[in-house]
């Protein structure tokens, strides 16, 4: 607007001096141009193909579209994929079984995390050592994590059976049975994730005054009484975030269960990015499909995000 | 001006004449074996000292989502001129070249019949058969001799029921883990149903389904029972993390159903005495034939000269230097017989060759019918339910019977 005004001014005077011109327009454009390459990126890899994504959802097409076979070219179909998923039940099973790992998941997610972080908040002899390694998890590529988790606790060539048998244990189906291998999923999941959530509760922890827990202390408050009347409450804005965040991520859980499980033992452990993977890629002109199943995510995602901006604003 | 004329004609040659001969072809490959990257590498490089105008810019890629490579590839226009692949999809047949109108209609005859019908999409030639491979059983022959067990011959064969009793008698007696390991996999596991003379499509056009669900539910059912009797506890669960090959190459299992893929690595890894066969049977004795194939893609520049790279490395000489250092099966009938280096891999191929050519025909053609690849995934899945439980063998049957109908239809 500012540079619209001055180019028009300096047009109809011609008071204003080229270089002021210049460092005006200069100024003005500095921060968009400094923007310009997140935007472009952000145009490219994440507006384009959610775009690109909400449009397929509308069409019966495969994820491949060659000119010269007529049986990929996109055709339109409407509501119809989204219809299909209402009464598709591998995708309501799915649905439901990524909820129920959400809703395993995140709760001991948050009580690790917390409890990590009251132990490691205060300051004693190598507590950054500490800190780095609980936190280390957090930053190694959850497929890695996956694949190091599936061999410890293979049946038959796993570390955690071969300790078991030093022990005259028999060996335990981790991966092999329906129930322990959901229960393996949550278990390395948390365990991944643990470190990061960890340091916000930490952060979120700093941030309470130190003079409270000094009049409870005066006060001759037990430890627990303390805990649940001034930290909890006083961080219930962090456990809050914790919650919304590490819900996304649990929505989003794949790399880890692909390279421990394979969605396995069947199909007990496939949650929802897999099923969606699957869809477009393993079955023939699904892609439309596949397309809605993800704007099914992306809506439960969306609603989670607007929520935990809203406690962001609310807390400000 | 004649002085500059000839110099600019020279020139010309000179910058012109070699570049219009010459070609650099990118080779997409993928590996069966780590023996495999120095074969392919042997065999391009024997063709380039033949012709020295033509080299190539080989990229190894992995076998995981070569399909969804190729497809893309062919999308985007960015296909390479030679690939090895396992099936050729619908999305990128109109982009391969057809070989019927370059080597001839007749050029199919020399090779493997079963792994060859799957080449052809009517009359057209779409691909050419590379190597071909054999289901079947692997046997730790140390382990029978520390039992005292004796091995059929080949031609006395034996029955899943003798079979079974006897790999659990010589698991307790050498003192082995497991009488049984398999491989999870879909064509592994097949053998099994074509053994009890149970196939999926008719063997001859029209095609049409033609499973016997009831047949199929008992096989499978004696496969579940095979499943939690003779193999390690959860392996066909589809998640675990033991892999049938280093269980039995540690030698923790009495036998293995796999196949000829695999000999390579146990002449080099195996600390025991192996074997080949004989495959149990049920009501007919069958192998699966299986292998890989070489296309080349008619979006380049470099067709012919594909065409000929492709004639070469499946001509006779060809496969005779590609199979040696992997022990693969050549799929050209009229190779030498390869000089393996190992007379343990050379009775091993050849007692799979033979339980090839004693299969009934549907194990083939079962194989060769291109809508075979739409039914891979959903029967691997659908089994794995079943023995987990998640699905009765009926429903399992009835899934495969059904992603059988839709391949065939799709495949129309």
């Amino acid at each position: 607007m500012s540079v619209l005004r001055i180019e028009a001014e300096t047009g109809r005077s011609g008071e204003a001096s080229p270089p002021v011109v210049r460092r005006a327009i200069g100024r003005t454009m500095f921060p968009y141009l400094l923007l310009a390459p997140t935007v472009g990126l952000l145009c490219v890899f994440t507006f384009y193909p959610l775009i690109q994504g909400f449009w397929m959802a509308f069409f019966k097409r495969g994820v491949v579209v060659a000119d010269r076979v007529p049986a990929t070219w996109p055709k339109y179909v409407g509501f119809h994929n989204f219809t299909n998923l209402l009464g598709n039940e591998e995708f309501l099973v799915t649905l439901a079984k990524t909820v129920g790992f959400v809703c395993a998941a995140v709760p001991l997610l948050t009580l690790v995390s917390l409890v990590l972080a009251l132990l490691l908040k205060p300051a004693f002899r190598g507590v950054g050592i500490v800190r780095a390694v609980v936190f280390f998890p957090s930053m190694v590529s959850l497929l890695i994590i996956g694949i190091t988790w599936k061999w410890m606790l293979g049946y038959n060539s796993g570390i955690v059976n071969y300790l078991l048998s030093v022990f005259n244990v028999a060996p335990v189906p981790w991966l092999e049975s329906d129930l322990l291998s959901q229960i393996a999923v949550v278990l390395v999941w948390v365990w991944a994730n643990a470190g990061f959530f960890m340091m916000i509760f930490i952060a979120g922890l700093t941030t309470i005054p130190e003079t409270l827990y000094e009049a409870a202390l005066v006060d001759g408050t037990s430890r627990w009484r303390t805990f649940c009347r001034i930290t909890l409450p006083l961080l219930a804005p962090t456990v809050a975030l914790v919650v919304i965040l590490s819900s996304v991520e649990a929505f989003k859980v794949y790399e880890l269960v692909l390279a421990l499980t394979a969605g396995g033992p069947g199909r007990s452990t496939v949650y929802l990015i897999q099923l969606i993977y699957e869809t477009a890629f393993n079955k023939p002109a699904q892609a439309g499909i596949a397309a809605a199943q993800s704007l099914v995510l992306f809506v439960i995602l969306f609603v989670l995000t607007i929520a935990q901006l809203r406690m962001a604003r609310s807390d400000r | 001006m004649m002085k500059t004329t000839v110099s600019l004609a020279i020139a010309g040659v000179l910058l012109t004449g070699p570049a219009a001969h010459a070609a650099r072809l990118n080779v997409m490959w993928f590996l069966g074996t780590d023996a495999e990257e120095k074969a392919i590498h042997d065999v391009l490089d024997a063709y380039t000292t033949k012709h020295p105008e033509t080299t190539f810019n080989l990229q190894i890629v992995p076998y995981d989502g070569i399909e969804q490579k190729l497809s893309q590839a062919v999308a985007s226009g960015s296909a390479p001129d030679i690939s090895k692949t396992s099936s050729m999809r619908p999305v990128i047949r109109p982009y391969l070249v057809d070989f019927a109108p370059i080597f001839g209609a007749k050029y199919l005859d020399d090779y493997v019949p079963a792994w060859a019908m799957g080449a052809r999409l009517g009359d057209k030639i779409i691909a050419a058969p590379l190597h071909v491979t054999a289901t079947g059983i692997l046997l730790n022959k140390s382990a029978f001799a520390k039992a005292g067990v004796a091995i059929p011959s080949e031609q006395q064969g034996w029955t899943w029921d003798q079979f079974l009793t006897t790999i659990k008698t010589v698991k307790e007696k050498a003192g082995v883990r497991y009488p049984l390991v398999w491989d999870v996999s879909a064509s592994r596991w097949i053998i099994h149903e074509f053994e009890y003379g149970n196939s999926i499509f008719s063997e001859t056009e029209p095609y049409k389904v033609v499973m016997d669900d009831q047949k199929w539910t008992d096989t499978l059912n004696k496969f579940i029972d095979i499943t939690k009797t003779a193999l390690p506890p959860g392996q066909w669960s589809g998640s675990s993390a033991d892999n049938p090959k280093q269980l039995f190459n540690s030698g923790d299992a009495v036998a293995w159903m796999s196949g000829s893929w695999q000999v390579a690595g146990l002449v080099a890894n195996a600390k025991f005495d192996w074997q080949a066969g004989p495959t149990p049977s049920g009501t007919v004795r069958s192998s699966i034939v299986g292998g890989d194939y070489i296309v080349a893609f008619n979006t380049g520049d470099h067709v012919a000269e594909s065409a000929e790279v492709i004639k070469f490395i499946t001509s006779p000489e060809g496969q005779a230097l590609f199979v040696k250092t992997p022990m693969y099966i050549p799929a050209n009938l009229k190779a030498p017989s390869p000089d393996y280096g190992s007379p343990a891999a050379v009775a091993a191929l050849k007692v799979m060759q033979d339980e090839l050519t004693a299969s009934p025909a549907y194990a083939g053609t079962d194989q060769g019918n291109p809508a075979m690849q739409y039914v891979w995934d959903t029967m691997k899945q659908a089994v794995i339910q079943a023995v987990t439980g998640q699905v009765s063998s009926a429903n399992a049957v009835k899934k495969i019977h059904q992603a059988a109908t839709d391949a065939l239809a799709a495949d129309e």
